[in-house]
């Protein structure tokens, strides 16, 4: 055998050897193509509006997502959907986490966890509006103000603990009584004292009349030094006499450029 | 037809002195002094205005004489210097008053509103060479949302009209994210990182 008949013989084994491989991975670019029309698809058909799947689309594509992990957020997304869960936070959080360049398997992660705290969060509202007989709907946005803050300080022992002390009010109000027991608890404040402040305000119906700045207030104040006694003695009495939030500020020595 | 000539006796006398060519310098002083001894006639009162009557032509409109002036062609002449004097000056200036727009531009409308609340977003950090802000308002985008630093100042600042709710942001300072030092509501992203809280309108308590 000649070296120019060897040197053929040894080429078509090589090309033979390597077609298979560049077939299979033709393959697999067409399947994960396939992948992500299919969770585009899916994700239309549950309700996803086009804009959103075009935001995610090209956010991926702007951040070099991968074909097959795009398709797996996209469908996750679709599954948000379906469980009638408010998309914004889910879409943001995909978005962040592109934008940071997290691995599209950690957001997943963080997209699952999230999601079982939404319907956790859904589960113990349903139930404490029945057990108050409240026709109230849960919107997405009271759903997502209370969910998120267990993302934000609050445990669902925590979430549980307060929704079974209130009494029956308004799911804003309900909304606002978590969100400042997330925010005093992520500043550590003392939990017995937020507790009464809370209550307190619950039975005062202060939370209705004053909406703003009482928390930065109290953040404020305890940057400065002010105790937790203090604050929460200014707190209490300025809900019993039915005072203001800046009386509040001016007790406890806060003024506006501290907030 | 027989045309008479005018009598005119100077005239008269004048060519008999054409007809002696050696003569001339006679005839010269004679004529000197026949136009010194005209009589000196005054013109009649009415004659300019008359004359301006006949030759005054009627003022057209203006819009008429716009566009006969726009019609008349021209000879325009120019160096080739010129029109590229023109264009570069041109471009300087479009791009000065690009320039000072954006610099000058720091309060941005991401989603236009009747209910947009102006934020002021703000950071000390004299040393840093570039600040942006990122979050939910703007899918964690950094563009357009850059912060300016005035020369004789050290904060950063930057406003932006956002919608009522609950946003999740941070700073990127010379490209590392930073949640913001100056507020107490940041919170884990759940990536390992920590995000500042903005609620807006009726949660506006954080």
């Amino acid at each position: 055998m000649t070296f120019r008949r060897l040197f053929l013989c040894l080429l078509a084994f090589v090309v033979a050897a390597a077609a298979p491989v560049v077939l299979s991975a033709q393959n697999d670019q067409t399947g994960v193509t396939h992948a992500v029309a299919l969770a585009v698809e899916e994700a239309r058909q549950a309700g996803v509006p086009d804009e959103t799947v075009s935001r995610l689309l090209s956010h991926g594509y702007d951040n070099r997502v991968e074909a097959a992990s795009m398709a797996n957020l996209v469908s996750f997304v679709a599954t948000v959907k379906k469980e009638g869960l408010p998309l914004e936070p889910f879409v943001s959080k995909i978005e962040e986490g592109m934008a940071k360049r997290v691995p599209a398997a950690s957001i997943e992660q963080v997209l699952n966890q999230k999601k079982q705290d939404y319907l956790f969060t859904r589960s113990v509202t349903a139930d404490y509006l029945k057990k108050y007989s409240l026709r109230q709907q849960v919107t997405p946005e009271d759903l997502a103000g209370i969910a998120e803050n267990l993302n934000s300080g609050l445990s669902r022992q925590d979430l549980v603990h307060t929704i079974e002390q209130a009494p029956a009010i308004s799911l804003f109000t309900l909304k606002r009584v978590i969100g400042v027991q997330a925010s005093l608890k992520r500043v550590g404040f003392d939990p017995k004292l937020s507790d009464r402040i809370v209550s307190t305000a619950i039975e005062h119906n202060f939370f209705a009349r004053q909406r703003r700045g009482f928390v930065r207030a109290i953040v404020a104040g305890k940057r400065k030094g002010v105790s937790d006694e203090k604050i929460t003695d200014a707190a209490l009495s300025t809900m019993q006499s039915g005072g203001t939030v800046a009386g509040f500020c001016s007790q406890i020595g806060v003024s506006s450029s501290d907030m | 037809m027989e045309k008479k000539e005018p009598k005119h006796p100077n005239r008269e006398t004048a060519l008999s002195y054409r007809a002696n060519a050696g003569e001339s310098e006679e005839m010269a002083e004679q004529l000197k002094t026949m136009i010194r001894e005209m009589p000196q006639i005054e013109p009649p009162a009415r004659l300019l205005t008359s004359v301006m009557e006949t030759v005054k032509t009627k003022k057209r409109p203006f819009w008429f004489r716009a566009y006969r002036w726009a019609r008349s062609p021209r000879t325009i002449t120019f160096t080739p210097l010129l029109p590229v004097t023109v264009m570069a000056l041109s471009a300087i200036l479009v791009f000065s008053v690009f320039f000072l727009h954006e610099s000058k531009n720091r309060n941005i409308t991401l989603a236009e509103s009747r209910k947009s609340i102006p934020v002021e977003f703000a950071l000390d950090m004299p040393d840093a060479r570039s600040v942006y802000v990122v979050g939910s308002f703007n899918h964690w985008v950094p563009q357009p949302c850059l912060l300016h630093k005035d020369n004789d100042s050290t904060r950063w600042l930057l406003t932006l009209q956002l919608q009522p709710g609950r946003y999740e942001y941070a700073f990127i300072v010379d490209g590392k994210r930073v949640p913001n030092p100056e507020t107490g509501f940041n919170q884990d992203d759940g990536f390992g990182n920590k995000n500042s809280v903005l609620a807006l309108g009726k949660e506006d308590d954080i």
